[in-house]
């Protein structure tokens, strides 16, 4: 067989040796005869009676060489190719329009699969969930988990393998002359048991018990990091590394596979699970939690076990687990979220412009059938039954198909790489966008489809013709059939009903991107830079937090006589930026059995934060520098009560009917204050998503709340950006040794924060503008068609006295009933897609009159300006010369 | 006088090329002679056949076929036998047999 297809490429050369074989062998009998005696010129016509016809030979040794079916199909192509070059004007017209359909599809199919349908790159990836704690009072479902629950979970529930906790990531610093940021996060030793990775090179984490908080002194690096940090040493398991702000070696005990990730962590520590103390612990909301269902096991078996166990645990410390239960949630949804639902839309959607470009290169196809209906017809008159000729344009059809894939491949390309670089990195699993084998595997077969329907179409028309036989004159010569005539215009109407479907679409997303940018956040993201902060400061005592507090003031007071700087606060976190404490609040200044607790985001802040950000206390007081805890206090151990403010929804959720000023509240386990009086009410502000429901937020004032990984906000008077280096050169000027990472406008975050939904509606936009000029030539292409190959019957009426008046009017017509039809079709097949899609859209209803009314107008206003310009040609029509013309 | 020349009988021509081949590497008009002549003259093979089959045996690998100059200064195509061919001829030989002995068994009328 390989023989055989190798073969095919050097036709000429088997047959000149051949040739050649057949001389060499006549003069061997030409010279074994005259040996034998006989005269030479005898001799030679003998020789060549015995070989016979060496032509025949040749024929019958090229069948040896044949491939059957494979290859009248391959000569077939040839012919289509040789056909098609012919006709330059269809063929580019045909490939481009189905380059354009395919290479959207690729390119969006790409983006699908990359971020939301490839297999997450963990061996039986599909038995990995997230477990979270819901909040049945204030209906969250999605909490972090605390140790002494999650123990619950382990110990009660059978159809866990394996679980394990894991914390927020963390940035830290390898120590060093110029200290490297690292992406690293604590987990549970069990954790790579649960993803089922083992180390490339070393280990990861001995079982459970073998870590205390005092012991924990391994590292596990990510290939990227051993690469980027280590340069690759090989030897690097067993060494030991250390990390600024902490003094003791760390230990490297393994590098996990190049295909391994997780959220970007570069160093994996490992997170000791103290059994005795984490029982205790369960109001601290602090930890995630992924687990691997057991053999056998179901999500359903598992959510009725750790039902059981959340109600078990509930009457056993009413306290902490009250109100408590447990979310489960395949992982694959847990990573790819909010982006599943908008890959199904954006796949739907390509498919529908793929679908245009198809129906319109059908239609350019019929086009054509009808230009070349006399050949058709000789043909059938030789002898071409129905079959032969289908395969001949399905021959076509598919050359037609593959040279706009590969065009079209192309193009994708070229649009992935653009959308690579300039991604939002809000965006998951971006690096995972390509055109690899399963994106063409699709693509191949949406080609093989296509060209199917391609081929489809114009013998749909074909078949009466082959029963009518003969060659008749006049309608047959241009092939203008009534199948053909009535598939054309379904083809018209499947265009506008595809285009006018996604151009609702498209105005629908528009819109809800318009409403989401226009969400009041509470605050205002423009002209805030944010950056880590982490100062060095030495203090004797071990307690350096008062020398945070001089820092502060000082750097505050540096910045802001800074030009171009108009606030600044050292804050815990930024919006939209990572380090969120997430904490629970509770009213009173102690702890009582069976309070109600509330999931709230703490945020330490100083006064000048509600400049920055500008946000307004609605109620009370803002923070003053009094609010403070002196460096006596600081020393002691003793912690007196301290402020806080609370944001307006929080205020109306804990006492409601009453004022929240001068009440008390503490926060279970983890405040710097034993509790504290409210001071202010915040209006709600929108930190973490845009357009949710508004957020629980306490506000702590930074000196009775001090970290040593600040964050900086600071408000500019003009670019942000551009101060990055005045704020820079502020920091080192106040503390040399700070190390800075992360400078970035608050803005860019936020954008990040509204990526999914930018780039849904961008996307479906591009689609919808792309499926309506896709159209527009379409309809454009199938009018012009008909009044091409009606010229003659427009001649005959206008020659009978209809006026160009009147054959404009009665050609537009034509044109525009299956528009009409289209898009009738269209506003109900849009209905159904709006409808669908109701959830990603935010604050426009599903059936929406306006989106209707503008994608209506659009198609319609497209559709008559691709109809006006044939009508036109037919109203001109000089009836003499048609006529004559016969 | 022998009887004149008879073509060889259908399907066996592969195999007495495979097993000329087997013998060393010849070119087309020495295949034909060799077997004319080990057949003492009462195989002709035919050009209209022999090089169709050569060709064919080319296409499913069983020969391969190199230009080079003979003895007498002539460019000839020889042909080599394959590993495949080796192992075709084998096969071929093995049916020619079964078949060879079954036939002659029901000519002498021996009962099995």
């Amino acid at each position: 067989m390989l023989h055989r297809v190798r073969a095919l490429f050097r036709r000429q050369q088997i047959d000149a040796d051949l040739q050649e074989e057949l001389r060499s062998h006549h003069d061997e009998i030409t010279q074994a005869l005259i040996d034998d005696g006989v005269p030479a010129d005898t001799a030679r016509r003998q020789a060549r009676l015995r070989l016979g016809g060496a032509a025949q030979i040749r024929e019958t040794s090229r069948d040896a060489w044949s491939l059957g079916w494979i290859e009248t199909w391959l000569r077939d192509l040839r012919l289509a190719a040789r056909a098609l070059r012919r006709q330059p004007m269809f063929s580019v017209a045909a490939i481009a329009t189905f380059a354009l359909g395919i290479g959207a599809a690729t390119a969006i199919f790409s983006v699908a699969y990359g971020v939301a349908f490839r297999p997450l790159p963990y061996p039986a990836a599909d038995r990995l969930v997230r477990i979270y704690e819901a909040n049945t009072a204030t209906n969250e479902s999605t909490l972090d988990v605390s140790q002494g629950t999650f123990q619950g979970w382990r110990e009660g529930a059978a159809s866990l393998a394996h679980a394990a906790l894991y914390s927020k990531g963390a940035t830290q610093y390898l120590a060093g002359a110029n200290p490297q940021p690292m992406q690293t996060m604590a987990v549970s030793p069990r954790f790579f048991d649960v993803l089922g990775v083992a180390a490339a090179m070393g280990r990861t984490f001995k079982p459970d018990d073998q870590y205390t908080r005092f012991t924990a002194r391994e590292i596990v690096l990510s290939y990227g990091a051993w690469q980027r940090l280590f340069g690759r040493d090989p030897a690097i398991v067993g060494k030991s590394i250390s990390i600024v702000d902490n003094s003791k070696p760390i230990e490297v005990v393994g590098v996990m596979p190049e295909d391994f990730a997780f959220e970007n962590v570069d160093a994996f520590q490992p997170k000791p699970i103290e059994l005795p103390v984490a029982k205790l612990l369960r109001s601290w909301h602090y930890d995630r939690a992924i687990a691997r269902l057991a053999p056998g096991a179901t999500l359903t078996q598992l959510r009725g076990e750790l039902d059981a166990v959340s109600t078990r645990l509930a009457e056993a410390f009413p306290a902490t687990n009250g109100g408590w239960k447990a979310t489960v949630v395949p992982m694959r949804d847990a990573v790819i979220g909010q982006f599943a639902r908008a890959s199904w839309l954006l796949v739907a959607a390509v498919a529908a412009v793929l679908l245009v470009a198809c129906a319109n290169v059908a239609g350019l196809l019929i086009a054509r059938a009808m230009g070349r209906a006399r050949e058709t017809t000789i043909r059938v008159a030789l002898g071409a039954g129905f079959w032969r000729i289908a395969q001949l344009w399905f021959s076509e059809a598919l050359v037609l198909a593959i040279a706009g894939a590969a065009v079209g491949v192309g193009f994708a390309w070229l649009l992935v790489r653009t959308l690579r670089a300039t991604a939002p990195t809000g965006l998951p699993r971006v690096d995972d966008i390509t055109i690899d084998l399963p994106v063409l595997a699709v693509t191949a077969a949406a080609t093989v489809a296509s060209a199917i329907v391609f081929a489809l179409a114009p013998l749909a028309g074909l078949r009466r013709r082959a029963h009518q036989g003969g060659v008749r004159a006049d309608t047959d010569r241009t092939g203008d059939t009534p199948t053909r005539r009535r598939l054309s215009s379904a083809l018209v109407a499947i265009q506008c009903a595809a285009a006018l479907g996604l151009v609702v679409l498209a105005v629908a997303f528009t819109r809800s991107f318009l409403n989401l940018a226009a969400v009041d956040l509470g605050w205002r993201p423009e002209r805030i830079l944010s950056l880590d902060v982490a100062p060095r400061l030495v203090s004797p005592d071990g307690r350096p937090w008062f020398l945070y507090h001089l820092w502060s003031d000082a750097l505050i007071a540096r910045l802001e006589a800074t030009p171009g700087i108009e606030h600044a606060s050292v804050v815990t976190d930024v919006p939209f930026g990572p380090f969120q404490y997430t904490a629970e609040v509770a009213a009173g200044p102690e702890p009582r059995p069976n309070e109600t607790r509330w999931p709230i985001a703490l945020h330490s802040v100083m006064p000048e934060f509600a400049d920055v950000l500008g946000v307004q206390v609605v109620h009370g007081r803002r923070f003053t520098d009094t609010d403070a805890f002196s460096q006596a206090v600081i020393t002691s151990a003793a912690r007196p009560a301290g402020v806080a403010i609370v944001s307006e929804s929080l205020a109306r959720k804990m006492w409601p009917e009453e004022d929240a000023l001068g009440k008390q509240l503490h926060l279970p386990g983890q405040d710097q204050s034993p509790w504290r009086e409210v001071v202010g009410v915040m209006r709600d502000a929108q930190f973490r998503e845009v357009g949710a429901d508004p957020s629980f937020d306490v506000y702590v004032p930074w000196k009775q709340f001090t970290t040593g990984r600040p964050r900086l906000i600071v408000k500019t008077t003009a670019d942000p950006a551009a101060m990055a280096p005045a704020v820079r050169a502020a920091v080192l000027a106040e503390n040399p040794a700070t190390i800075i990472d992360r400078v970035i406008p608050v803005e860019t975050l936020y954008r990040q924060a509204t990526s999914q939904p930018r780039v849904t509606s961008q996307l479906v936009a591009a689609l919808g503008g792309l499926a309506l000029a896709l159209a527009g030539v379409g309809i454009y292409g199938a009018l012009s068609t008909l009044v091409h190959a009606r010229a003659r019957e427009i001649a005959v009426r206008m020659a009978l006295g209809a006026t160009p008046a009147h054959t404009w009017r009665h050609t537009l017509k034509t044109g525009l009933i299956p528009v009409l039809a289209g898009t009738i079709a269209g506003a109900g097949l849009s209905m159904l897609l709006v409808a669908a899609v109701r959830s990603l859209l935010f604050g426009v209803s599903g059936v929406d009159a306006w989106s209707f009314a503008i994608a209506a107008a659009a198609t319609l206003v497209v559709a008559l300006i691709a109809c006006a310009e044939p009508a036109w040609r037919a109203a001109r029509t000089e009836p003499l010369r048609i006529l004559r013309g016969e | 006088m022998p009887s004149p020349p008879s073509p060889v009988p259908p399907g066996t021509l592969e195999m007495l090329i495979l097993r000329t081949l087997d013998l060393e590497p010849m070119h087309g008009y020495a295949i034909a002679q060799h077997i004319h002549k080990l057949s003492k003259d009462a195989l002709k093979i035919e050009e209209g056949s022999l090089y169709p089959a050569l060709q064919r045996m080319l296409a499913k690998g069983w020969v391969t076929a190199a230009w080079k100059t003979s003895a007498t200064n002539r460019r000839t195509r020889v042909y080599t036998l394959t590993a495949a061919g080796r192992k075709q001829l084998g096969v071929e030989k093995a049916q020619f047999d079964a078949m060879f002995g079954a036939l002659s068994r029901v000519m002498k009328g021996i009962r099995p």
